[in-house]
């Protein structure tokens, strides 16, 4: 984390917070403003934003604040989005969102005034989702919003030094075979802008390359081709077994063709959620790991939606990997 | 707008966002229809747009028919 703090610190992304009001995200706010990581918008209402800080004793220095009951700057901003082509709505509608904090965040957001959208705390993970899905759109080649997190496995050696990275345990409960394409292509994608690894992709199955026969395997391998297809530039491979994926002395046994993921994989995707919420489960309870994230993927641009009862720390560390990821993204 | 109306500019906005081509009725399911967020979306920013009803995305995904869409954004219009 202390390595993400610098490299987040060296180019401080601008992140709009538009549950500004809550108490708990203004103090992360101020955190994270004067350990100078990110360049803080507090979107909502200006004059009770301002108010509740004095009252919480809280300073806003340094820290700017998006009014949205400012109709002449709503009127600005809104102009410049109409005149985008992907904007979705009439003047109308565009109108109603500059006033609700969480859109009038990500209409800048699609507008480059800011890279990150940071929320969760007092809104549902699923509108968090929808509006972003609907304002910021979907990545090329992706067609679903899905999660990722990292597994810091005491003792193991194996994935990229003992983390490992998988994918998607949160959002998607039973991806299609594009689906589960679109999270592997988004997994790896995160993972190497929050990382730098070279992502080395298993697709899991209870399978490994036709051992077994079932409808089962045949969504993993129709994943495999599509998501190799859509970026071939992805080591992307499977259908594979867990211990196929991640233990060399396994992978030279089942693996019978040239592979560069079997066995030395560091990401891997789960089939579907049961698999995916079970196998973190099991890794952080028998093996002690540590498990980061989910962090939401698949959006053009980065959108971060953190547990409604995250502390201040947990919430500077997500907007910290967030800004690490738009560093990324801004640089590609 | 008659009910009659709301459903007519339903059906074809749910025609166009989802690429359907069978006929849409009150009957019509949304698994009928198709899986697919994107696709509600656009379906429910059609009907913000030309009908000037907002429906929020997420009581869309609870609801089974097309009938029961027509229904809201009546209720939206009134």
């Amino acid at each position: 984390m202390q390595t993400l703090r610098e490299r987040a610190a060296w180019r401080p992304q601008r992140v709009a917070f538009p549950e500004a009001d809550n108490e708990t995200m203004m103090r992360a706010v101020a955190e994270l403003t004067s350990a100078g990581l990110a360049e803080c918008m507090l979107v909502g209402k200006g004059e009770v934003l301002r108010g509740l800080a004095e009252e919480r004793g809280i300073s806003l220095a340094g820290v700017e604040v998006i009014d949205v009951s400012d109709e002449e700057e709503n009127a600005r901003v809104a102009a410049r989005y109409l005149a985008r082509p992907d904007c979705p709505y009439k003047a109308k509608g565009v109108a109603r969102r500059m006033t609700r904090p969480l859109e009038h965040a990500l209409i800048m957001q699609v507008l480059g005034d800011v890279d990150v959208t940071f929320a969760g705390i007092s809104s549902a993970t699923g509108d968090i989702i929808l509006a972003a899905q609907t304002i910021v759109g979907l990545d090329l080649g992706v067609d679903v919003v899905s999660s990722c997190g990292i597994a810091d496995v005491p003792g193991w050696e194996g994935g990229e030094g003992g983390l490992l990275a998988f994918g998607d345990s949160a959002v998607c409960v039973d991806p299609d075979p594009s689906e589960l394409a679109s999270i592997a292509i988004a997994t790896c994608d995160t993972v190497e802008a929050l990382t730098g690894w070279e992502p080395r992709c298993a697709l899991l199955s209870h399978s490994t390359d036709g051992s077994e026969e079932s409808n089962l395997v045949d969504k993993v391998r129709a994943a495999r081709d599509l998501a190799q297809g859509r970026r071939p530039d992805l080591k992307i491979d499977g259908e594979l077994q867990f211990d196929a994926a991640v233990r060399p002395d396994v992978a030279a046994k089942k693996v019978r063709r040239a592979s560069d993921v079997a066995g030395r994989a560091n990401i891997v995707i789960w089939p579907d959620i049961n698999v995916g919420n079970i196998g973190v489960k099991i890794i952080q309870n028998l093996a002690r790991a540590d498990a980061y994230g989910p962090m939401l993927q698949g959006f053009k641009k980065i959108v971060c939606d953190c547990s409604r009862s995250a502390p201040v720390s947990e919430i500077v560390g997500n907007v910290v990997m967030s800004c690490v990821r738009a560093q990324a993204r801004g640089a590609r | 707008m008659s009910h009659d109306e709301i459903l007519s500019k339903v059906a074809e906005f749910a025609a166009s966002a989802y690429h359907y081509d069978g006929g849409i009725t009150v009957q019509t399911t949304f698994e009928e229809l198709g899986k697919g967020s994107m696709k509600m979306i656009a379906l429910t920013s059609m009907i913000e747009n030309e009908l000037d009803a907002e429906v929020p995305i997420r009581e869309v995904m609870t609801m089974k028919t097309v009938g029961e869409l027509v229904e809201r954004v009546a209720d939206e219009m009134e």
